[in-house]
Order: structure tokens, then C-alpha cells, then sequence
């Protein structure tokens, strides 16, 4: 099993899982000719998806959906109540195209298990997922206001994390977005800061050779070096030394992370 | 019916149209132009209106990066070289020296001259900047720089020096960074126009004041255990009306206004 994060960020988000057999996007955030030009980066086409796994029905995560779909035909998943919340958002896809993937179960896809868990966002019912195929798993983990011990569960001993680090407190609070903003942000329905995220991680690596990629950087609020250090630093408080056998990679919001195994 | 009399009519007409909605569209566009002329001198205006001089405003690159560094851990090798003086570091980065000798800061004419002495007594003198200088206190305070940008108010890279009656320094207290680490996102910085309309919105700048000086440095950012990340600041020096002098910092990528508290020690919140 491979990966990439196509592109991830504030503006959006699309994640590219394959093995041998099938390819999968987790979110296409971002135009279906902005996708195209992603997947072309990574020397794969739209044609080649055979299924889209909807985190949740924010614009950064759905925004090239309806497009994809009905240019490609591509088979799209989502939970029931995020395909009513985005419904009106992505037109028309047809009925043969639509299937519900509940929270907290496991459809397989050939030799590929995908696993769905609640995070904690300020969306209908948003939900991420681990792919685990023999004994490798790849968890993935972004908008959400703090990890529970609950999706620690669900995503320990992952080989590889897309993990989010949305932002720095200090930028948060030095920045000029509105206050009502940034108590949504810190929320627990709103984004992991870095330090929070690199706690969460220490509970959930294992000794073994770990990758994790940084990924939805805010913006405004946070930077690739800055994420990276504080990340490293916290992780470095908690006993575990990057670098040894955590390896921090960063993700771009505009262009495509290396094609990777898990 | 006449056909061509109809058409030429119509033709008539609606040229006529068309010009009086370019007229219309032309208006808008000069309007539009005008009050995008009147918000870019506002703050020039306001700080006119309020009686606030500029003596100069200085020139920058638009764009600036954040930095972060590391604080020197003082090596036995490094005090071995410092000449004329007792040392003793504690926490390895924060050294305390006593001059066995005392040197002399104050020249012929009574003014203090420091570069001599910060070249010859003190490790890497030449990356210190003087900030301020108490008479009263018979102290200098000094700003460590970063390619001859000061970090503001930072107890890490900070240097006091300590004199007595006879403008002989007796002992000095330094802090110091390293592995300066430039990083590679760059943003827009605030103009030195915008970081006073900056302070003038949030009520700083006083009538009859004059703004004398406007200078960038690094301020800290965020802190972790062992790294600091420093962000662009504009550092502001105002005489007000009484002659006093104020200073003021504003983070030059978000325009807020920083007040620094430094770490008081012991015997100074007693």
C-alpha cells in the first residue's frame, strides 16, 4: 500500500492511497482541474479512482466532488448525514455513484480494509479513516478539535499518520482573525495546534519505524519549520527522539508529498 | 414601414446609450480610484490632523522570514579566554562576570563609549547593540543582534553592564543565541506607515508627538525548552510633548502591539 497527500491546508484537502490493484482519494478539496494537475504531479489520473472517502462536508474537503464524480464516474462514500449536509453542495451525482460508508465500521476493497472513526469537528458527523492492508496500516487524522482517547484506539501503531498540525497558539493569538475565530479554532470542535498534536502522537507511536506527515497547516497561523520544531521538541519531552525512528515529514497545501509505501 | 430609417434610428440610439453608460462606468471607476487614494494616505492624514511629525520613515524589503535560535551554552574554553575577569555561569547560559580590574567606559568628554569595550571584554561584543543607557542605575542595556537586526527584550540575548561612580565597569551579565536558523516561509511585512497607523488606531501615538525613529528586530515569537522562534517587529521611538521618550513594538506581520515583561528576579518583586 502507497500513499501521497495530493495537497493539504486551510484552502484544501485531498489524500491518494493505492496498492496493485486500486486507487483511493480520502477528500478532493480542491477543483476537478485542480485534481487533475495534483494527480498528474504524482504521474496517476482522476480515471484511475475507484472510490472517494468523504471525511466531512466542509468546502476544504469536498470542494472538486461533484465535478470528479460526474466526469469520471467515480464512486463517492460518505455517512448518511454528511450526504445530506453536502448534498446541496456538490449537485447532482447519480444514485449509482452514492454509497454510505457508516461510522465506526470496516468496508474492504480487495486486499484493502477501511476503517471509519468519529473525530471531534464542528461538522455534521465527520469521521476519518485508517487503511490497513496485511500488517501495515496508515491512520489518518485531521479536523479535529483534540484526539480522545477513543480515536487513539483507532489509529495506535499506525506505520504511517497524515496527522494534523493546524497551528502555533501563539500565531493563533497573535493574528488578526476575529476572536469569535480563534475560540472556534482552539475549540474542541475546531483544529489540533501542533504541541496537542505532538502529545497525541507520543500516546499513539510505537517503537517501530514510524512516518508521520504534518498536514492542514493553517495558513495563516502556522509554518512547515515552525509545525516541524514544536512537533519535534514536544515529541522530544515525551521520550521520543525523531529522527531515530519517527520521521516527520511535511505536507505542501499545494503540491504533491513523494508517493510513498506505508 | 422604412426599414433603413428604423435601423438608422435604432442605431442612433443605441450609440447614444452606449456612451452615456461608458460615462456612467468611467465615473464609478475614477470614484472608486479616489477613495482608494483617500484610504491610502489616511493614516498620513490622521497622524497630520493629530499633530504627530515623522521625522523619517525607513526603507525594507516588503517581505521578511521568521528565525529561531538556540541559547549558547558558555564553554570553559570560551570564559578561559575573557581577559581581566572572575566568571561564574549559571545554568550554562547565563554568565556573570566581575572586572578584577575595573575598565573605564566614560570618555574625556563624559559621554559613554562602549564599542571598545565590547570588543575586547566581552564574547562576541560585536553581536550586541546598545539599547538603553540608566544613569540613575549606573547600567547599559544591550540587544544581541542577528545580521545586525536586534532581538527586542529578550532575557536570552541580552547584555548589562555595570558601572561605578567613575564610569568604570565593574561587572556584566550576558545572555546569548546561536544556530540561528532562518526559515523558509516568508511574509508580507507591515510598512513602517501601516505599523504607525497600527499604533495610532489602538490609541499609542499622542497629540504633538514626533515619531524619531523606526527600527526592525525580531521579537519572540513562541518559546520551547531549548529553541526560540523570533518574529519581525517594528520597534518605535516617540518624544512626546514633554520631551519624554516612549517606545513601542509592534509584531510587523499582524500589526499587534507587544508589551514585553521580562522575568523579574527575586529581589525585584520583593
Amino acid at each position: 500500500m502507497r500513499f501521497s497527500v495530493l495537497a493539504s491546508g486551510s484552502s484544501g484537502n485531498a489524500i491518494y492511497i493505492e496498492n496493485d490493484n486500486h486507487a483511493f482519494l480520502v477528500d478532493a478539496g480542491f477543483s476537478a482541474k485542480k485534481m487533475d494537475s495534483l494527480m498528474a504531479g504524482l504521474g496517476r489520473s482522476m480515471k484511475q479512482i475507484d472510490g472517494i472517502f468523504v471525511t466531512h462536508e466542509h468546502s476544504d474537503h469536498i470542494k472538486g466532488i461533484g465535478v470528479v464524480a460526474r466526469k469520471y464516474g467515480t464512486p463517492i462514500y460518505a455517512n448518511e448525514k454528511t450526504w445530506q449536509a453536502m448534498d446541496s453542495l456538490v449537485g447532482n451525482i447519480p444514485l449509482e455513484q452514492r454509497f454510505q460508508f457508516d461510522m465506526e465500521t470496516v468496508q474492504s476493497f480487495g486486499s484493502i480494509d477501511i476503517q471509519s472513526f468519529a473525530v471531534s469537528h464542528d461538522a455534521v458527523d465527520p469521521m476519518f479513516y485508517v487503511f490497513h492492508e496485511k500488517d501495515r496500516k496508515l491512520a489518518i487524522i485531521t479536523d479535529t478539535g483534540y484526539v480522545s482517547d477513543r480515536m487513539k484506539g483507532y489509529i495506535k501503531g499506525a506505520d504511517s499518520f497524515v496527522f494534523e498540525s493546524n497551528h502555533d497558539v501563539s500565531m493563533l493569538q497573535m493574528g488578526r482573525y476575529p476572536w469569535s475565530v480563534k475560540r472556534r479554532i482552539l475549540s474542541d470542535v475546531g483544529h489540533v495546534s501542533n504541541e496537542d498534536a505532538a502529545v497525541a502522537m507520543s500516546e499513539v507511536v510505537e517503537q517501530k519505524e514510524t512516518k508521520i506527515y504534518l498536514s492542514h497547516l493553517s495558513k495563516d497561523n502556522n509554518m512547515k519549520d515552525l509545525a516541524r520544531m514544536s512537533v519535534t521538541q514536544t515529541l522530544e519531552t515525551c521520550g521520543i527522539i525523531t529522527g531515530e525512528y519517527v520521521h516527520l515529514h511535511d505536507t505542501d497545501a499545494d503540491q504533491p508529498t513523494e508517493l510513498v509505501t506505508v | 414601414m422604412d426599414w433603413n430609417k428604423t435601423k438608422t434610428i435604432f442605431i442612433i440610439v443605441f450609440s447614444i446609450l452606449n456612451v452615456f453608460l461608458y460615462s456612467l462606468y468611467i465615473n464609478r471607476s475614477l470614484e472608486t480610484q479616489n477613495m482608494q487614494v483617500m484610504g491610502k494616505t489616511s493614516t498620513e492624514e490622521s497622524l497630520k490632523l493629530e499633530n504627530i511629525v515623522v521625522k523619517e520613515l525607513p526603507h525594507v524589503n516588503k517581505d521578511s522570514a521568521f528565525v529561531s535560535a538556540k541559547a549558547l551554552i558558555f564553554t570553559d574554553e570560551q570564559l578561559k579566554s575573557l581577559e581581566n575577569q572572575k566568571t561564574n555561569v549559571l545554568n550554562g547560559t547565563e554568565l556573570h562576570s566581575k572586572m578584577k580590574t575595573p575598565v573605564t567606559v566614560r570618555n574625556a568628554k563624559g559621554d559613554y563609549e562602549f564599542t571598545e569595550f565590547l570588543s575586547r571584554y566581552i564574547l562576541h561584543g560585536g553581536e550586541y547593540i546598545l539599547w538603553e543607557v540608566n544613569e540613575e542605575e549606573q547600567q547599559a542595556l544591550f540587544f544581541q543582534q542577528v545580521k545586525d537586526t536586534p532581538i527586542y527584550f529578550n532575557q536570552k540575548a541580552m547584555l548589562k553592564l555595570d558601572w561605578n561612580e567613575e564610569g568604570e565597569v565593574i561587572n556584566y551579565e550576558q545572555h546569548m543565541l546561536e544556530k540561528f536558523v532562518t526559515f523558509n516561509h516568508k511574509k508580507d511585512l507591515l510598512s513602517p506607515i501601516d505599523a504607525l497607523g497600527s499604533l495610532f488606531s489602538r490609541g499609542h501615538l499622542k497629540q504633538d508627538s514626533k515619531v524619531i525613529n523606526m527600527k526592525l528586530g525580531y521579537s519572540t515569537l513562541v518559546q520551547f525548552t531549548e529553541t526560540q522562534v523570533f518574529a519581525p517587529t517594528w520597534s518605535v521611538h516617540v518624544e512626546l510633548k514633554d520631551g519624554k521618550i516612549e517606545n513601542y513594538f509592534i509584531n510587523a506581520i499582524e500589526g499587534k502591539v507587544i508589551e514585553f515583561q521580562l522575568e523579574k528576579k527575586e529581589e525585584d518583586i520583593e
